[in-house]
Formats: structure tokens, C-alpha cells, sequence
């Protein structure tokens, strides 16, 4: 509760802002909705036989998953405010369109013949009877629009349009329960606030409509100005999740490191390779293995000024399990070197794209390299190898037990798919698994843990942390750290090729250059 | 003042009103009587256009309704229906000035007019101000009728305006809507469905079926000089009851030109009293004979209960 409180205290300004940019963005997407969305239902209670199809559409509209909307409308409308705005405005059209039509179809029609018959225009039919009768309908479903608008709104967060669902994605990203508060509870009252307006509206609506009316227009233009300016400036942009914005190690370091100025915004990390695809942001910053910088196109910049840790992949293998097996390292130390990040990147693209059997994967890569992949062993397994639950571990496990059942004699298991470091680690140190494979940076920062004075003069040097990681780890949990497999899975700055090609950009430094140039 | 030629109007293909025509002079009750189905609303919806014919012409006083905006044409027609339409959203001052508004009348004027109408249909001045919720059945027709009356229309179209009332409630507005002085000189053409209805208020009664006229003239006409046996069949449920309200003292007349009148002194009573209300006097003045007088006060004949029965039942059976 006091870390709630002293968050909101500390970052009240930040909420504030966030908050008034959730308001704009509701309300320039619900005043849309209203407009278009009363609009179609008069339309449709014109031309009924339309009705089935037009609300069917609508109606499929809604059923699609938000940040799917938001990946489909990325190619046509990019990243930032604007498709925030479309997007919202498209969730907010199903209830005003039906319940408009609705309303208006409820009206008895014995008061519409009335109406008629006394001489009303259609017009006037409209403007005196039929909206008057269906305004509770309508209103009914301008206020469900309302709140769909404000929890969606949330999500937009993630196509970098800002608003409260920052502090949730970002609280999220680092466990911080105080900043998922801060987004959450402001965007519940702003929904509480909307819908108790509406309802009072809908009480008096000829004294208070047009007041509320002219309130939010004005409000409406009053927080354009800034919020646009905001939420995404031309010009080269950098997007980012939340995560790598927030760390230590990661943006801000970066900048400091390399010395340039980076105009930022933030995104959802499976948007982020399709926003820098599409030209939405021209930089992003990925893990230098991951398969859909190939998928992508993209260049992973060379961190020539070495900022980001050192992630270099090992065979991690409990000491017992050395005793009983010693050969064994001599044998997985043949792996050393072997796959580079080019290759890395490689596997987990097949995999994780083309879709490939891991296994048929991992098999070819071992025969590409000269290595022996013909025998398959069933039966008690003499070993067990475990991964976390990410493709680059599900195709490792595979390539060790390959390797070690086709140059050994021993039986292997795998145990793939274990939640995260943690519980591979204590999965080791418990001899549940007798091997995985860890990454050196991770090894330190969070299996050891060191002070930062110690962390400081080896963290740009990766065969130092190696070292550190190997010993330490021997010393402290029994742990032995086999020869690396190559390649280094750490953060990185990454274009695509063409623009990279186009711009001269190879490294951070020539990234540096061009933007201070 | 309604001249209406060959009208037709298909549905589907299928004749919903078919050469219908008929005129109705200035100050006249036209009644178009029929079953559902018969296209009597139909007939009655075209007349101030709420449904357009396929073919055929309307003439209101002598000008064709389909050369000017069919709003013009309806403001000047009072309209009303059976559910009454009356706005929920307006209150009863507002549903009836809705008609004069539109014409565009001084605030003042319609206050005015407001308040007479309300008063000749007995409508309590304080419920200007209520919803049309909150009222009974027959004030709702009466807020209807003040609604289509508000402008001053030469011309009413009445769809079964009493038809959604309880039997007491519909003959008690039935009785003030023909005691309506103001009603007497408007020309009017009102669909029901009701035969004694159709017989009280029509001056000449329209009877339709499939979509076409069976029968039009006088009450007396069809009940007594029906065209075809559906006519007959269409009156006979109250055939007794109508033809004593039709019937009249000086109808039976003839029968009595043979007999001596009597030399006592008689309660009189007019030769154009319908025979249902002379039996109903016969109870109510404790005699056993009235005098029936004529025009000039002369007196034709002289009858009792019983003798004016047997002459009806001489005379029309």
C-alpha cells in the first residue's frame, strides 16, 4: 500500500499527463463512434435489409482480438495515435450502431404513422420523435462504447499512443505491482466518470447535451495540440519495449555509452519487428539471436563500444553428473564455437518460421558440420536435459541429446519447456536435469548476483565474465560451465538491411554518426 | 369535397383495394365498414397519402392530392388512429398543438386553442401538463381527437378510433362525438369494423371486402335493399337491434293509416324517433300509447308497445 501511494506521490505528474492523454484518445475515438456510428443506425433503419449485413460486419469487428486489430492495421495506418484512434473508434461502433438502429426500430409504430399522418417530415419525423424515444437505447449503447473504449485504450499503449495502459504494460514488463496500479485504477475511475457523465446527460439531455458537447469539443482540441507532438515525432525513431527502456542496461545506458540522442516510442515487442518493417520506426532493439531478424530482414548493428553484457551460450552440467559421466566433457566440448549468432538465428527461424521439425533441424545442422546423427536410442535414459520455454531452447536440448547419443553411449532425456532461470537452475542444482544450456550475462546478473563494483570493470569483456561465471559458479553451487557454443544471445540495436545498406549503417557508432551528422 | 376514382393497390401481387371509387360531400360521415383484410385502412391511408395506390385518383376539393408536398396535404387533414400515436415523449399541450406548430401559429393562438379543445372534449384543464402515460384509454382518444382537431381541418380521417376502448367507454365518447356540434359541419371518412358503430355514426356506410365495394349507401339501403347475400350475412349477428335504430316512427306509417286515432290524451312523440328509443320512452313515461307527431306537430297515429312491434314486424318481415 505505501509503495502504491509513494508511486502515484513520485510520478504524479507522469499520471496526470497519461490520464489526459487516455481521456483524448477516448474521446476523439468515441466522438467518431457517436457520429458514424448514429449515423449507420439511422441509415439502417432507412434501409433495413441492410441492417443483418452492416451489423454483421460490425459485429466482426469486435470479435477480432485487440492487439490483432492493432497488428492488422499496422501496414495501412503504422504506429502511434492515429491507428490508437481507428482502432478504438472501430470497438466502439458495434453497440452505438445496434442499439441506434434498435432504438429507433422500438418506436411504436403507431406514433410513427401518427407522426406522419399529422404532416411531420421524415426530418422532422427523426429530429422530434424517433431520436427522442431512442435516445435511452442509444445511450445504453454510447456508454458500453464508453467503457470498451477506455479498457481497450489501455492496450494502445502498445502501438506507442501513450495513455495509462503504459504504466500497466511497463509494471508488467518489471513486476512492479505500484505502476500497474497506477495505470489500472486511474482507467477504472476515468471509466466510473464517463459512464456517470453519460447517464447524467441522458437525464437531462436538453439542458446538457449541448454544453457536454462543446465541453469535450473544446477539451478535445485543447489536448490534441500536445498529445500529437508527444507521442511521435518524424524523423528517425527508436521503438522499444517497456522493459528495454526501463533497465539499467539498457536504453538510457546505451545513449550515455555512445553519446547521441534518440527520439523514442514504445512498443509492443511482437509489433516492434513489423513496425520497423513496415518503415514505422527505423531502429529497434531485439536479442541478436532471435528468428525473426531473418524473417524480417533485418541487420543486427554491431555494438562496436561492446555496451550491451556479454550473453554467450555454455553447457551448463552438475559436477555429479561429471563424475559419474567424466567423458562427457571432452565430448560436449567438441560443441565449442560451433554455432555462430548468423546460425543461431538461422535454427530458430526455421523453426519458429518455417516451422521445421526440430529435430529434422537439428539433425541437418550436426550433418552440415561433419558430426555423426544416425543413432536413436530408446529405453531408460542414463541423462536429462532441460531448456526454457523459448525455441532457441527447444532446438539446443534436441542438438545435445543428438550429440551425445550419437558420440556416447549414454540414453538421453529431454525436459524442455521449464518455466524460465530460475527453475531450470534449481532443476540442475538438484540433479532433476543433469545439463542445459545458460548464457554467461545471465549467469551473473541473476544466478550470482554480484556487487556492482565487481560487475563494473568485467562487464564489456565477455571472456572475463566467462571466467568470473565458471568459477563462481563452481565454487558456489557445484555447477561446471563448459566451453561457450559460439554465439553471444544479448541485446541489440537492429534496421532493416535495405535502409541499413542505404543509410551506411553497420554498428551503433555509424548509427551514432548519422544521427549527429 | 372527396372524389375518389379507381383506386388499386397490389401487395405481393395480391389486390389489397381494387377499383375502388366513391365521392363524399361537404359535411358528410362517410363509414367504410369491413372485416380485416377487406382493404378499408388501406382505402382510408390513401387518402392522405400514408400509402400511395398503384393506380387510380384522389380529388380533394376538386384539387388532385398527388400535385402538391404530401405534408401540405396532410396538415390539413385531421388523422385520427386507433392507438391513439399520441407522442409519450410530449405532453398533452404539446401532442395537441403539434399540427398548428408545424403550420407555424402564434404561441398564443395555439395556448388558446389548446384550451378550447381541451374543453369541448371535456378533458380537465389541468392535464395539459401530463404525459400521455398517465392517462386512461378514452382520455387518450379524447387528447387523439383534440390532436387532429387542433388545426381546424376541413376534413378527418378517423382509423377505428374507438376501437381499442372497453364497450362503456367507446358508446359513451360514440354519444358525445355525435352531440359534437363542431363535428357536425366537418366532412369525415372513418374505417371500422363495427356494424352499430357503422350504423350510429355514418351518414352512408361504404361495406368492402377483398378489397372491393360490396355495398354503398344509407344504413336503411343495405340493411334493407342489400345487393347480394353477403350484405345479409355481413348484418344479420345484430340485425334486430340495427333495424330498430334505423326504423323510424313515420317508417311505419302506412300501417297505421287504416286505424281510428284514439281521443285520449297522449304523451307525444316525434314521427322521426328511431323505434329502439321509443321502446326505451315506453319505459321510462309509464304509458301504454304514445301520440306521434309529425313535422307540424299533427298528430299521424297513435300506438301502443305492442302495436308498433307487430307493425315493424308486418312491414319488414
Amino acid at each position: 500500500m505505501n509503495e502504491i501511494l509513494s508511486f502515484f506521490t513520485g510520478h504524479a505528474a507522469e499520471i496526470w499527463s497519461e490520464t489526459l492523454r487516455h481521456i483524448w484518445l477516448t474521446l476523439v475515438s468515441l466522438f467518431l463512434a457517436v457520429i458514424v456510428g448514429v449515423l449507420t443506425g439511422i441509415f439502417l433503419t432507412r434501409k433495413p435489409s441492410l441492417s443483418g449485413s452492416v451489423i454483421g460486419i460490425v459485429n466482426v469487428i469486435q470479435t477480432i482480438p485487440s492487439l490483432a486489430l492493432l497488428g492488422f492495421l499496422l501496414p495501412f495506418l503504422g504506429i502511434g495515435v492515429f491507428p490508437s484512434v481507428i482502432a478504438l473508434f472501430l470497438y466502439s461502433l458495434l453497440p452505438i450502431v445496434r442499439n441506434t438502429f434498435a432504438g429507433i426500430m422500438e418506436v411504436p409504430a403507431s406514433v410513427k404513422e401518427a407522426g406522419l399522418g399529422m404532416g411531420l417530415t421524415k426530418q422532422q419525423l427523426l429530429m422530434k420523435v424517433e431520436l427522442p424515444l431512442a435516445v435511452p437505447v442509444i445511450f445504453a449503447g454510447i456508454r458500453t462504447a464508453t467503457v470498451v473504449c477506455v479498457g481497450v485504450a489501455t492496450l494502445c499503449a502498445l502501438i506507442a499512443s501513450g495513455g495509462l495502459g503504459a504504466f500497466i504494460y511497463r509494471g508488467i514488463a518489471l513486476n512492479n505491482s505500484a505502476m500497474i496500479f497506477a495505470g489500472a485504477l486511474p482507467a477504472a475511475l476515468l471509466a466510473l466518470l464517463f459512464d456517470l457523465l453519460l447517464g447524467l446527460v441522458q437525464k437531462n439531455i436538453k439542458t446538457l447535451l449541448k454544453p457536454v458537447l462543446v465541453v469535450s469539443i473544446v477539451l478535445m482540441f485543447f489536448l490534441a495540440g500536445n498529445q500529437f507532438y508527444q507521442s511521435y515525432s518524424k524523423g528517425f525513431t527508436g521503438g522499444f519495449q517497456y522493459e528495454f527502456m526501463e533497465r539499467r542496461d539498457g536504453l538510457s545506458g546505451l545513449l550515455t555509452t555512445y553519446g547521441f540522442q534518440l527520439s523514442t516510442v514504445e512498443l509492443d515487442v511482437g509489433l516492434m519487428y513489423q513496425a520497423v518493417q513496415e518503415g514505422r520506426v527505423d531502429v529497434i532493439g531485439g536479442y541478436s539471436t532471435d528468428g525473426r531478424i531473418d524473417a524480417y530482414e533485418l541487420l543486427v548493428l554491431e555494438d562496436d563500444l561492446n555496451y550491451f553484457p556479454p550473453y554467450q551460450a555454455a553447457v551448463t552440467i552438475n559436477a555429479n553428473t561429471l563424475e559419474n559421466y567424466p567423458y562427457l566433457t571432452e565430448v560436449l566440448n567438441q560443441l565449442a564455437g560451433l554455432i555462430n549468432d548468423e546460425e543461431m538465428r538461422q535454427l530458430n527461424y526455421q523453426v519458429d518460421f518455417l516451422k521445421q521439425d526440430v529435430r529434422k533441424t537439428v539433425v541437418d545442422f550436426l550433418k552440415a558440420k561433419g558430426f555423426k546423427t544416425d543413432a536413436e536410442k530408446n529405453g531408460q535414459p542414463d541423462i536429462a536435459i532441460g531448456g526454457k520455454i523459448f525455441t532457441e531452447h527447444f532446438i539446443l536440448a534436441e542438438m545435445l541429446k543428438v550429440f551425445i547419443e550419437n558420440n556416447t553411449s549414454l540414453t538421453v532425456e529431454t525436459k524442455t519447456g521449464l518455466g524460465g532461470t530460475k527453475i531450470c537452475f534449481e532443476a540442475l542444482k538438484t540433479d532433476e536435469i543433469d545439463l542445459y544450456v545458460e548464457y554467461t550475462g545471465t549467469g551473473l546478473e541473476v544466478l550470482l548476483k554480484p556487487e556492482e563494483q565487481v560487475i563494473e570493470p568485467i562487464i564489456r569483456d565477455q571472456q572475463k565474465v566467462y571466467d568470473y561465471v565458471k568459477e563462481n559458479s563452481e565454487k558456489e553451487f557445484g555447477i561446471i560451465w563448459l566451453k561457450p557454443l559460439g554465439f553471444n544471445n544479448t541485446y541489440a540495436l537492429m534496421m532493416r538491411k535495405d535502409k541499413a545498406k542505404k543509410l551506411g549503417i553497420k554498428s551503433i557508432s555509424d548509427l551514432k554518426e548519422y544521427l549527429t551528422e | 369535397m372527396i372524389e375518389v376514382k379507381n383506386l388499386t393497390k397490389n401487395y405481393n401481387g395480391k389486390p389489397a383495394v381494387a377499383h375502388v371509387s366513391f365521392t363524399v360531400s361537404e359535411g358528410e360521415k362517410l363509414i367504410l365498414l369491413g372485416t380485416s383484410g377487406s382493404g378499408k385502412t388501406t382505402t382510408l391511408k390513401m387518402l392522405n397519402r400514408l400509402i400511395e395506390p398503384d393506380t387510380g385518383k384522389i380529388f380533394i376539393n376538386r384539387q388532385n392530392i398527388y400535385t402538391k408536398p404530401v405534408e401540405e396535404l396532410r396538415r390539413k387533414i385531421g388523422y385520427v388512429i386507433q392507438h391513439t400515436g399520441l407522442f409519450p415523449h410530449y405532453t398533452v399541450a404539446e401532442n395537441i398543438k403539434l399540427v398548428p406548430e408545424l403550420l407555424g401559429w402564434k404561441p398564443k393562438a395555439m395556448i388558446e386553442k389548446v384550451a378550447e379543445l381541451m374543453e369541448m372534449l371535456k378533458l380537465p384543464a389541468e392535464m395539459q401538463s401530463s404525459y400521455p402515460d398517465e392517462l386512461s384509454g378514452g382520455q387518450k382518444q379524447r387528447v387523439g381527437l383534440a390532436r387532429a382537431l387542433a388545426a381546424d381541418p376541413p376534413l378527418i380521417l378517423l382509423d377505428e378510433p374507438f376501437g381499442a376502448l372497453d364497450p362503456v367507454t367507446r358508446e359513451h365518447l360514440q354519444d358525445e362525438f355525435l352531440a359534437l356540434e363542431y363535428l357536425a359541419s366537418k366532412t369525415m371518412v372513418m374505417v371500422t369494423h363495427d356494424v352499430a358503430e357503422a350504423v350510429k355514426l355514418g351518414d352512408k356506410i361504404c361495406l368492402m371486402s377483398e378489397g372491393r365495394i360490396i355495398q354503398m349507401g344509407k344504413a336503411h339501403e343495405l340493411l334493407f335493399e342489400p345487393a347480394n347475400d353477403f350484405v345479409v350475412s355481413f348484418f344479420n349477428p345484430q340485425r334486430f337491434l340495427l333495424e330498430l335504430s334505423i326504423i323510424q316512427l313515420d317508417d311505419l306509417q302506412d300501417v297505421f293509416t287504416d286505424k281510428a286515432k284514439s281521443t285520449e290524451a297522449l304523451p307525444t312523440i316525434h314521427a322521426d324517433t328511431p323505434m329502439i328509443e321509443v321502446l326505451k320512452q315506453f319505459a321510462a313515461n309509464d304509458t301504454s300509447k304514445f301520440a306521434v307527431s309529425d313535422g307540424e306537430d299533427k298528430v299521424i297515429y297513435d300506438a301502443s308497445r305492442a302495436e308498433i312491434l307487430e307493425a315493424y314486424y308486418q312491414k319488414y318481415k
